[in-house]
């Protein structure tokens, strides 16, 4: 069930209105009740993954519990590993081992030999990568002893599969989401409203921002060959706004959703385009993911502290691993490495926590050192992002030097290039534009509560949804993280 | 709560109103050829019985005249969509045609190099929902065969035509390509401008299998529900027979007419005639202009009626 689909109209009201009407007197009836919702919407994709979901919830349940009991440290460390493995084991599998027996195949064949590797040909559960790496920072806060076990089934499963999060984050932490959890919720008008605009919003990001501009992306990287550099610097723009859109997007929606439910999650993004450095792109662009690689591998590898040389290899570890996080393919672990090597001189030099504040905060309009840092900055990411959408490291270098060959100075030529790619530029600079205006705000229309006539913030809404209804590309697209 | 609600009926409110706005709006202002609403109408509606039908692609929609054919001795209706394939008839033939339609004797089913090829083919059952009666509509919103959403997205004007507002508010419905005065039942002629390009294409024949299952399993129910089946590849221009040799489609055809006794009558190569190197009877490589398709239509009457007179003979 896709959150951009005629299903999910249909069934996030249902819920809505069970959750406030049937359930709303008693704690236990709102989890019960988010439990099922939130089951049902997991087997929408695919009933017999909802075993394994059971499953790895049960497993880190229990883990808990045991580790919370235990009284000596041995038996909570064997626990501990013991969920550890088993979580990382099930995501190995059902994610990288492909991976791994292809490349061990191609490593063996490079030294004469041959062998033919035992395939998986399994189908990649959606979120496993989202809720593994829930069940993991709850475990190990555990054993840090951050927070002690919850015993209630019902409430841990719900911080497990809670709907508007389960396919693609944000990705939660025990201790934000669980204490909400426990406790009854009760409606609030204004956390309400809020909801409703940010999912406006990440509806309007997805479907006519990302599914429009996936469209040309999909077309320029599919048939890169024939293609001028100043085409596929085109195309690799695109996708720059069609990931952008569709993740970031898709964290609207889902933390736009959970507000209706009177439930807060963690902020995703906060105008990663409007950068900088890249440091404080990494800042604002998947928050979620980047404060867990801090907390549970960064920081435990001895973070900033030991010098530099150690924050250049703890660095780049957690960038390899973001980079495979995000995909069993050679092409990520080089987007993840790209990135770790962008931000090195920061890292080095100590300048990576210059650009904290919001830029320009206060003013209208940035100062041109300002443009200039962001342009170089989604520069340097749109040169990643090749490497993230290439289907081969060699079509990604293929891409990248035609870029940076004479036919860079050519005019773009493509099929289908034309009104419709002109109109879909200006759509992206009238985006930028409602962006980089509620830059301050938690999300972008969140600027629209600012203004204190209804009728014109109802017409801001309305034009958006009708802009979703004639400009939006309604193509059953998924998105880009389900894969992840 | 109350305040809550009250807002999200009253932006609804606001919104439907406005769908239906659009909805009436472009029921009259849409851009699907007119021939598509009047086949379907004379499918559902018509009280007029044929002894045959044609269906295709639009290389059979705009090359066969049936009151041409009427001089075969049999009444055709051509039936025959533009981008339709095997599948899209396989649900056609027992869920419209069936349905509101007497058995029917004989049935033209237009062959193509293409026919096979989803790529090329792109219309699915859902896309005619619009001209579906009710109960076909709520059938398919339940079954799992069909996408309920592309279903209900093709159902409503509004939403069907959504992205082309701005086209229908600036035009006037004109089916430029297809003059609505060419009408004969179900045959429409085309007229496209002349495009030098659009003449050259290379014959690249890809078989979807589930196509090709699908295309015998039409076969099947047709012979099933007694109908006499004639295969008919309408001319193409400017190439050889030869270059029809070898294609995995029309081979798997003739396969499939040779195993079952279906004549086929393939007018690029058998057949080929002057027709094929006559430009003007050609509006592209393989769509018939109306003096072409007229042209056609009366050799295919020949043949038809030779096949009639013979009893049908097998392949």
């Amino acid at each position: 069930m896709l959150f951009n689909s005629i299903n999910f109209a249909i069934f996030l009201p249902i819920v809505f209105l069970l959750y406030w009407f049937v359930t709303k007197r008693d704690l236990r009836f709102q989890n019960i009740l988010l439990l099922i919702s939130s089951y049902f919407f997991y087997a929408c994709w695919d009933w017999r993954f909802v075993f394994l979901l059971f499953f790895s919830t049960l497993l880190d349940y229990f883990a808990g519990i045991k580790m919370s009991d235990a009284k000596n440290l041995k038996t909570k460390k064997i626990w501990f590993w013991t969920s550890i493995s088993i979580n990382l084991g099930i995501l190995g599998i059902f994610k990288y081992y492909n991976f791994f027996a292809e490349s061990l195949a191609i490593a063996v064949e490079n030294i004469g030999l041959t062998i033919n590797p035992w395939t998986l040909k399994v189908i990649l559960p959606v979120g496993i990568s989202f809720y593994t790496f829930h069940g993991l920072s709850y475990i190990i806060d555990i054993y840090k002893d951050k927070i002690k076990a919850e015993r209630n089934f019902i409430s841990y499963a719900v911080f497990v599969s809670f709907f508007p999060l389960l396919v693609a984050g944000p990705i939660e932490r025990a201790t934000n989401l669980l204490p909400q959890i426990q406790k009854l919720r009760a409606f609030d008008y204004t956390k309400a409203v809020e909801g409703l605009r940010q999912i406006l919003w990440g509806l309007f990001k997805k479907i006519v921002i990302a599914d429009n501009c996936a469209e040309y992306a999909d077309q320029i990287f599919n048939n890169s060959a024939e293609y001028s550099g100043s085409t596929l610097l085109l195309g690799a723009i695109f996708f720059a706004f069609q990931i952008y859109g569709d993740f970031s997007g898709y964290s609207d929606i889902a933390i736009g959703t959970a507000r209706l439910f009177g439930i807060e999650l963690l902020k995703n993004f906060a105008f990663p385009y409007f950068s900088r450095d890249m440091a404080e792109f990494w800042r604002r662009w998947h928050m979620s993911l980047s404060l867990w690689f801090r907390d549970y591998v960064y920081i435990p590898l001895g973070g900033s502290k030991g010098g530099t040389w150690i924050k250049v290899r703890n660095t780049l570890i957690i960038f390899t691993l973001s980079g495979f996080w995000h995909g069993a393919n050679w092409t990520f672990i080089i987007w993840g490495l790209l990135n770790a090597l962008y931000i090195m001189p920061l890292i080095i030099f100590n300048t990576n926590r210059e650009n904290i504040d919001i830029v320009a905060k206060g003013k209208s309009i940035p100062s041109l050192k300002d443009i200039f840092s962001i342009g170089i900055t989604f520069a340097l990411t749109v040169i990643a992002w090749i490497f993230f959408r290439a289907s081969s490291i060699t079509h990604a270098l293929a891409y990248i030097s035609e870029i940076f060959s004479s036919s860079l100075f050519s005019l773009p030529n493509f099929p289908g290039l034309g009104y419709p790619t002109l109109f879909l530029c200006s759509l992206i600079v009238v985006f930028l534009i409602i962006e980089w205006i509620g830059r301050e705000q938690p999300f972008a229309l969140g600027k629209v509560v600012e203004i204190e006539k209804r009728v014109y913030r109802w017409s801001i809404y309305i034009l958006l949804i009708l802009s979703i209804f004639h400009l939006g590309a309604f193509k059953d697209t998924a998105f880009i993280y389900f894969q992840f | 709560m109350s305040k809550f609600l009250k807002n999200i009926i009253i932006l609804s409110s606001l919104l439907v109103a406005y769908l239906g706005l659009m909805n009436g709006f472009q029921r009259v202002y849409n851009n699907d050829p007119t021939h598509y609403r009047l086949q379907y109408q004379e499918c559902n509606d018509g009280d007029k019985s044929y002894e045959g039908i044609i269906i295709g692609t639009s290389h059979a929609a705009h090359s066969m005249v049936p009151s041409i054919l009427d001089s075969s001795g049999i009444g055709f209706y051509n039936f025959a969509l533009d981008g339709s394939n095997s599948t899209y008839y396989h649900h056609w033939y027992h869920k419209v045609f069936l349905q509101n339609r007497n058995k029917t004797k004989y049935c033209i089913i237009g062959i193509d190099w293409f026919m096979f090829d989803r790529k090329k083919l792109w219309r699915i059952f859902e896309h005619d929902a619009a001209y579906f009666k009710s109960d076909l509509f709520y059938d398919m919103l339940l079954s799992r065969e069909f996408n309920s959403q592309s279903t209900i997205v093709y159902r409503f004007p509004a939403l069907k035509y959504r992205e082309s507002i701005f086209k229908s508010l600036a035009l006037q419905k004109g089916d430029t390509d297809y003059p609505a005065n060419g009408f004969d039942r179900g045959y429409i002629p085309i007229k496209i401008p002349f495009v030098r390009d659009n003449f050259d294409v290379k014959l690249v024949s890809k078989v979807d299998t589930s196509e090709l299952i699908h295309f015998k399993n039409l076969v099947s129910m047709l012979h099933n529900n007694g109908v006499n089946i004639i295969f008919v590849m309408t001319p193409e221009y400017g190439k050889s027979s030869v270059q029809y040799e070898n294609l995995t489609s029309l081979d798997a055809v003739a396969r499939i007419a040779k195993e079952q006794g279906i004549p086929f009558l393939n007018f690029n190569t058998r057949l080929r005639s002057s027709i094929n190197d006559d430009i003007t009877c050609f509006v592209d490589y393989g769509h018939l202009s109306e003096h072409g398709s007229r042209l056609f239509s009366k050799k295919l009457s020949v043949e038809i009626d030779s096949i009639i007179k013979v009893r049908m003979p097998r392949y």
